[in-house]
């Protein structure tokens, strides 16, 4: 009996850039046999991606879209690097970083090194870092975005900076794919803020893959802002890498899409390394969210602390997975984890896997998940003072997610993002 | 201002208050004394519209009003303030954002126009100032991370703000040193005037040395059974409450 024909509907929305280059080749090689998992496959066991071929996509076209019909997206109020990609291709007009070194790929090349490039050596290795992380072998996903990306920003940072770089990723065209590629390099000395967000404006679908390297001594603070239209598709993967005394903060939110998958991996492999990674995902309708964090503490002397805050309303549905694992060698490790759930209606749903794995004997690790609506002694305080049932709900529901952004160091952006947050809620 | 009538409540099958009559007119300040498990909480939290009791028989009027038809949050925008025993920690809403929405509340029942932040903050600073409260506090969340003594201050700092009508202070002299006990009975003293009802719910005596009592009522067993001016809380303070209690127990 003979295997049921391939379905590779999705892997050929993408356009492919067979270039030679060892990575493309790489990917290239291990797309040619793979399909997409199915519920069969325990990591994807709630979140079948397979059913994405029922969509025929196409590689997203060339777009130039006019920057009054996205700047309210943009972050507007908020002062910023900004660095705009278009269906995956870099888009001059609305991008605006004046005073910033930035680098890019384009056609899947390094170009326009800046002076950070030059500063202090003769060039900075991309092909060091490129796909250093993201190995093409892990989630098939990452392989087809290493096949198909075309441009994206080398951010490199050796400095402290005012304000936060935005690297905005525009997905636009019916059934349009697109495969953006980020690179961020925190080196010595960095302390920054990049902010990554993803828009659309219809059914599309985006692949992008991100890959952090915080060096010794760096500080990075990452905001990935999932804030598509209602019938995106987003599957993301962000691979980190710590080394020593680097300080590393992730905020994974997801207020759009009609289905996100996100894959956040973090490996630290310096001591006294600390890292807190953290995930707001406010849902409603029928919008299905997964997002699979893990983290690797792979030497003595760290601190790791994870709070991911579901708000799930209408029959949305969310999926949260968090490993953490300590090796052998990690002794003294400090790792907390903390999934909290609102369930805003009988149909909402929640499935959580918290995961801890020790293989070191000296280490101090919890973790925990609360289901749960809201407060009823928050709830009978605040309308004590006169404040009606149903704001005092909004006002709680918000809090309980807006708690997670009291950390983020740029007062405008987190300002942002509460009203981004309120908006969301409000619409629920 | 507040004429409550036989009151009976009780929690889930427990009745508490087994006929509570009492009267508070405007600019008078009541007392109530008692024992542990008397049912002194109970009366305050169920004026205050904690759904946790249910009444079972009684009337209560706020300004001819029934205040048990009304909401927990119609109560409080009608004048009724409930200090409480323990506040309530909410993270992520902060103390500024809170009592704003709360006095806005209240100001839009009473139609007056709402507040913007600034003439908010403007009001509110030297009020946080008299109470010891730092005006930083504002901008933390409600009660999150207070000491015990700067919980009962917050709560006499919302009172200051909202201008109740009728404010229930419930044990708020519990847990508090000497020195917050005199800066909570300043907040409570600058407020009393012609207008304004207090009924202070307390354990101890020594709350009534600095805000002296127009009444002072003994509950024992879901009732008041005994009344009289502020010597009644020294009496009680120096022959303790079990007198009252072998008087009154199980006499029902």
């Amino acid at each position: 009996m003979s295997a049921p024909a391939m379905d590779r509907t999705l892997i050929n929305g993408f356009e492919h850039r067979d270039d030679g280059s060892n990575l493309r080749n790489q990917a290239v090689a291990l797309l040619a046999g793979q399909e997409l998992p199915t519920t069969r496959d325990e990591e994807y066991k709630y979140t079948p991606l397979n059913r994405l071929n029922e969509v025929a996509w196409v590689p997203g076209p060339a777009m130039q879209p006019e920057l009054a019909d996205w700047i309210n997206h943009l972050l507007p109020e908020v002062e910023q690097y900004r660095v705009v990609f278009v269906n995956g291709k870099y888009d001059a007009s609305l991008s605006n970083y004046s005073d910033l070194d930035i680098a890019f790929l384009r056609d899947g090349h390094p170009v326009e090194l800046g002076q950070l490039a030059t500063a202090n050596e003769s060039s900075f290795e991309v092909a060091a870092h490129l796909g250093r992380l993201s190995k093409p072998a892990m989630p098939l996903t990452a392989a087809v975005n290493t096949s198909a990306f075309s441009d994206g920003a080398i951010i490199r940072v050796d400095r402290k900076l005012s304000k936060p770089i935005h690297v905005a990723h525009i997905a636009t065209g019916k059934n349009a794919t697109s495969a953006p590629r980020t690179l961020i390099v925190a080196e010595p000395g960095a302390d920054a803020t990049v902010v990554e967000t993803y828009l659309s404006d219809g059914e599309t679908l985006s692949l992008p893959v991100t890959e952090v390297f915080v060096h010794t001594n760096a500080a990075l603070e990452h905001i990935r802002l999932g804030n598509e239209d209602l019938l995106a598709r987003h599957i993301g993967l962000v691979e980190v890498r710590q080394e020593r005394d680097s300080t590393y903060r992730s905020y994974n939110i997801v207020f759009g899409a009609s289905l996100t998958r996100n894959d956040i991996n973090i490996l630290v492999a310096g001591e006294n390394a600390h890292t807190r990674f953290d995930g707001v995902i406010a849902l409603d309708g029928d919008q299905h969210a997964d997002n699979h964090t893990r983290l690797d503490h792979t030497v003595p002397h760290c601190e790791s602390f994870e709070i991911y805050k579901h708000l799930l309303a209408g029959k949305s549905r969310g999926v949260f997975n968090g490993k953490i694992f300590v090796h052998q060698d990690a002794q003294k490790t400090d790792a907390k984890q903390t999934n909290m759930t609102l369930l805003l209606s009988p149909h909402a749903q929640i499935d959580t896997k918290p995961q801890l794995e020790i293989f070191a004997d000296d280490v101090k690790c919890t973790h925990g998940a609360t289901i749960g609506q809201l407060r009823k002694d928050a709830l009978f305080y605040l309308r004590s003072r006169g404040i009606d049932e149903a704001t005092a709900q909004g006002l709680l529901v918000y809090a309980f997610a807006a708690e997670v952004f009291e950390l983020i160091q740029d007062e405008s952006l987190r300002r942002a993002l509460e009203q981004m947050l309120l908006a969301k809620l409000g619409t629920s | 201002m507040l004429e409550i009538q036989n009151l009976h409540a009780r929690v889930e099958e427990k009745p508490i208050l087994k006929g509570v009559n009492l009267t508070i007119n405007p600019g008078e300040v009541h007392a109530i004394m008692g024992p542990n498990g008397s049912g002194k909480s109970t009366l305050a939290n169920v004026i205050a519209g904690r759904d946790d009791y249910e009444v079972t028989e009684g009337t209560v009027l706020f300004e001819g009003e029934d205040l048990l038809e009304l909401a927990v949050d119609e109560r409080a925008v009608r004048g009724l303030f409930l200090a409480f025993q323990y506040p309530v920690e909410i993270p992520g809403v902060s103390n500024a954002y809170f009592l704003r929405s709360a006095l806005n509340a209240c100001r839009k029942a009473s139609g007056q126009p709402e507040l913007d932040a600034l003439k908010f903050m403007a009001l509110v600073k030297d009020k946080a100032k008299s109470l010891g409260l730092d005006s930083s506090m504002l901008q933390r969340s409600v009660n999150e991370g207070f000491s015990g003594g700067e919980k009962k201050r917050n709560e006499i700092f919302q009172m200051a703000v909202l201008e109740p009508k009728l404010a229930v202070l419930d044990e708020t002299d519990s847990g508090l040193d000497i020195d917050a006990l005199k800066v909570v009975a300043d907040g409570v003293n600058a407020l009393r005037g012609r207008d304004r009802g207090f009924l202070i719910v307390t354990h101890y005596q020594r709350l009534l040395d600095h805000i002296v009592p127009d009444f002072v009522h003994v509950m024992a067993d879901g009732r008041l059974v005994k009344s009289g001016g502020k010597d009644l809380a020294l009496e009680l303070e120096q022959k303790g409450y079990s007198w009252i209690e072998e008087q009154f127990a199980g006499k029902a």
